[in-house]
């Protein structure tokens, strides 16, 4: 006699979700602990205040200049002097058009300074700035 | 997160040589000692702006409401960054379209 066995199959096929919550959290902890936002240092400066202060949109376009109150200069961290402006912002500007020069000067620094900074950025073609400011009022 | 923020300007090319007509132009100077002079008549900081309003209304009238006046500033080397500011707030503050940072002789 012939007894048909019919099997049934046990096998789920849901996958099973019960660790997903431990996974997520591992990868939320590891990429919070690696992760390293690009910032930079720049100089100890005291903003001079202004009423006029607009945000300037355009992040991703911005380079920073610091010149605090001994003049010294600093272009994205590196201490540069007055001749080494205007090549190093001829290859900015060539690799971004686009770039807005923020210039974070002391307000006690000489105004002399910066303007020997603005004339470098003019022949660098570098010709979008903003002087940084601190809001007022 | 330290957003940028500040007073926006745009520079003149290099090598670019314009005439323009003086009268077009209203001068201010800082000078070393911090001192505002408003086309040659020293000026204290608090009525930069009400002097720049004047003539930008003064130039509109004479010249129609869609011309404006340039404002030239210039500020000596020895001058403190800080009074240079304070000058180029007011002068946005009155609403000046056309603003040109003159250069200095070093």
């Amino acid at each position: 006699m012939a007894v048909g066995f019919k099997q049934k199959s046990k096998l789920s096929s849901e996958i099973p979700n019960a660790s997903i919550a431990d996974i997520v959290f591992l990868l939320l902890i590891f990429f919070m602990t690696v992760t390293v936002f690009k910032e930079y240092q720049g100089l100890r400066v005291q903003l001079p205040p202004a009423k006029a202060t607009q945000k300037i949109e355009a992040k991703r376009d911005i380079c920073y200049i610091w010149i605090d109150r001994e003049n010294k200069i600093n272009i994205d961290d590196v201490l540069i002097s007055t001749a080494e402006i205007e090549p190093i912002m001829t290859e900015k500007m060539r690799d971004n058009p686009y770039l807005i020069v923020s210039i974070r000067a002391d307000e006690k620094a000489r105004y002399g300074q910066v303007a020997m900074l603005m004339e470098s950025l003019k022949k660098a073609n570098a010709l979008r700035i903003n002087f940084a400011t601190l809001v007022e009022g | 997160m330290n957003p940028a923020k500040g007073l926006g300007l745009t520079l003149p090319p290099p090598g670019e040589q314009v005439e323009i007509n003086p009268e077009n132009i209203l001068k201010i100077l800082v000078r070393a000692d911090g001192a505002i002079l408003v086309e040659g008549e020293p000026t204290p900081l608090n009525e930069v702006r009400q002097k720049v309003e004047q003539k930008r209304m003064e130039f509109k009238a004479e010249r129609g409401q869609d011309e404006e006046i340039i404002v030239s500033l210039l500020a000596v080397p020895d001058a403190s960054y800080r009074n240079m500011v304070d000058v180029l707030d007011e002068i946005k503050l009155a609403g000046a379209k056309k603003i040109s940072i003159a250069t200095p002789e070093f």
